[in-house]
């Protein structure tokens, strides 16, 4: 990760040459995750741009350059769940609210599509999967930063596996 | 149809590793005109700062120079044995050029047999009688002179300890520093700038002797933590709403069982340097004074007991403090610190002599027919002392940008070693240089209340600016005498927090 260690040294002193390398380093993966937890692409596009503003903030705290991937992926979770909290703020809306469905398009379920399938998951059901499937978070810290008891979580959880499993059976996985 | 469930979440952990959607292109730009407007800001930001410290300095510059622009046109001093005419000159008519003043320098040596403070005994005053030991070629010139009788000459045998000079407690050079009301102000780098605000000052009956050397200290009115990892700062920085949004740190099991102990007020430590330099305006009341036996030691320049006057001391120094704050709640923090302090002052005083008694004086003004020449002494001393206050976020929280309102007690009992060296300055020249250590206590309280603004430069760092105001009652003693003293200052603050 010696290339990391430099390319966090060019940013930490705000070298633009720097700043462009790591943009073009992380861009997918970061927008993959803003995609993927806000749903929507206009959405997840504002998101990306604050990701990287706080990124290039910020690196100048960060100890261990070889840690920059796992940094950069916790950032963007963050100001993602940051964004949804905003929102959900904004339209009034609580965590069991708006738990429909969305409409189901799964002939050909490739990574997109498993993608595509759980942005139609309803927004609760999805936050908790991504952050429990695929970030690896423990209940207890979901419910931490969810601001939900441990139980819902469990509960959406179940709910968000048990619909997957649904659409997955029926495409033949 | 069931899958099993670790099966799914594998195949979606894949998917989600593998899927990489196109980035929006037109994001870059956006993103770099953000980064290069914060840094402008930056730019503009050090600049407003660097402005506020010329400003400080600048004005702690002028109040210097209008100080020592005193000194030439008081150079009244070592005229040649005067003439009651000579006498009779008032001291604010002391445009006497300072050639004329370095040219004569012969000091008179004529007793005075009409001298006020006749009836004290002889070690009381600096009187004629006091220069029964000065031979004639010391009396020709003064500056071959020793130093004890140099010092007497000019009214400090008190510095000398006291088996040196049996008497010195009781010279009437000491008396002329009693009573000082001493306002302080402050230009500091991480420090404090105060103008002076004299208040009040009281004299208490009860005290017999002489007045005090003691330069009174405002104690640190400014703490910084460097601390950064303290439960108090965490929990702020997680329960914040705005930092919400920016917690990085990995979440683990461990961590979320140290917020449970975030959320509850703990102490943090920290350590503060802070360099000051410190200009004290003085008020200075002379009194009819007594000695132990109730004869009088001082000639007053006042009928009333009472004269004032503005002199004006310079301090470099420094203060160290270790010191714990302890969270209230996000906004509030109780601060307790030890601290130590370094000072270094330049002190105006006139050497005095009265033509038609021959009588010889230090004091802090110009007296009135006297003929007087304007002089320096340095003092060096160290203190010790405990501030206790609290610092309150009037907006934001204790570590973002916002309104501060500040308060701090100081209790002062403490015992404090002096180590003084005076450096006497004749025509710019030191021609002597003492040293004495002096031991004194102080108790009493100063009370500080400031209003300022904080700028968070980053998640370490915040530059603390205001205003602060102290005031101070206390009582000091020394060898010699307890001194009631009570003042106030105000001033503009700044300071540098490091979490």
């Amino acid at each position: 990760m010696k290339e990391f260690h430099h390319l966090v040294q060019g940013c930490a002193v705000g070298h633009p040459a720097s700043q462009k390398a790591l943009y073009d380093q992380f861009k997918s993966m970061v927008f993959s995750i803003c995609w993927r937890y806000t749903g929507n692409r206009s959405e997840a596009e504002d998101v990306f741009q604050e990701v990287f503003i706080r990124i290039f903030q910020r690196i100048d705290q960060l100890k261990d350059p070889a840690a920059l991937e796992g940094w950069i992926r916790r950032i963007s979770v963050n100001a993602c769940l940051n964004a949804i909290k905003e929102r959900t703020k904004l339209r009034s809306e609580s965590w069991d609210e708006s738990l429909e469905i969305g409409k189901e398009d799964d002939s050909a379920l490739h990574y997109e599509d498993l993608m595509n399938l759980v942005q139609k998951l309803p927004p609760q059901y999805r936050l908790v999967f991504n952050l429990s499937v695929i970030e690896g978070y423990n209940f207890e810290e979901i419910s931490e930063q969810l601001g939900i008891s441990e139980s819902t979580v469990r509960s959406n959880l179940h709910r968000a596996r048990h619909w997957l499993q649904e659409k997955l059976g029926k495409n033949g996985y | 149809m069931d899958i099993n469930p670790k099966k799914m979440d594998e195949l979606f952990q894949r998917a989600a590793e593998g899927f990489r959607p196109e980035a929006p292109e037109h994001s870059w730009p956006e993103i770099e005109k953000r980064i290069r407007r914060k840094k402008k800001k930056g730019i503009g930001f050090w600049l407003s700062i660097a402005s506020l410290f010329l400003i400080v300095g600048g004005t702690g510059a002028w109040m210097g120079l209008s100080t020592t622009s005193i000194t030439p046109s008081q150079s009244l001093a070592h005229q040649p044995v005067p003439t009651a005419t000579k006498g009779a000159v008032p001291s604010s008519s002391s445009s006497i050029s300072s050639e004329q003043s370095s040219a004569n320098s012969a000091l008179p040596a004529k007793p005075s047999s009409s001298n006020k403070a006749s009836a004290a005994p002889s070690s009381t005053l600096l009187n004629a009688s006091d220069k029964g030991t000065v031979s004639s070629q010391e009396r020709a010139n003064p500056r071959n002179a020793s130093s004890k009788t140099r010092l007497k000459q000019a009214g400090l045998s008190k510095i000398l300890p006291r088996t040196t000079v049996a008497t010195s407690s009781q010279l009437a050079s000491k008396s002329a520093r009693k009573n000082r009301n001493v306002r302080p102000s402050k230009i500091a780098i991480s420090g404090l700038f105060t103008t002076p605000q004299v208040l009040e000052e009281d004299f208490s009956k009860k005290h017999q002797d002489q007045g005090s050397f003691e330069n009174p200290q405002q104690n640190p009115v400014f703490f910084a933590s460097l601390n950064s990892k303290t439960p108090r700062l965490a929990s702020q920085w997680k329960s914040t709403p705005i930092e919400w949004k920016v917690e990085e740190e990995p979440i683990t099991q461990e961590k979320t069982k140290k917020n449970l102990f975030d959320q509850m007020p703990g102490p943090s430590w920290g350590f503060v340097f802070q360099p000051e330099y410190v200009n004290n305006w003085e008020q200075l009341r002379s009194a009819y004074l007594q000695n132990q036996n109730g004869n009088p030691v001082i000639t007053p320049v006042d009928p009333n007991f009472r004269s004032s006057l503005n002199s004006l001391n310079h301090n470099v120094g420094f203060s160290m403090a270790v010191q714990s704050r302890f969270a209230i709640d996000l906004k509030s923090s109780f601060d307790l610190g030890l601290s130590y302090g370094f000072r270094n002052d330049r002190q105006n005083y006139f050497e005095c002599f009265n033509p038609s008694t021959g009588e010889n004086k230090l004091y802090f003004q110009p007296l009135t027919g006297w003929n007087c020449t304007a002089q320096t002494f340095g003092n060096t001393y160290h203190y010790v002392s405990m501030p206790v206050g609290m610092t309150h976020a009037l907006t934001g929280n204790a570590k973002s940008s916002g309104f501060r309102l500040h308060w701090n007690l100081v209790p002062q009992f403490l015992v404090a070693g002096k180590s003084m060296t005076f450096d006497f300055v004749r025509d710019g020249f030191v021609t002597e240089a003492i040293s004495k250590n002096d031991v004194y206590r102080r108790t009493g309280l100063t009370a500080g209340l400031g209003l300022g603004y904080a700028v968070k430069i980053n998640a370490r760092s915040l530059l603390e600016t205001g205003i602060q105001w102290n005031g101070n009652w206390s009582t000091m003693f020394n060898e010699y005498y307890p001194v009631d003293k009570r003042f106030g200052a105000i001033g503009a603050r700044i300071g540098l927090v490091f979490k």
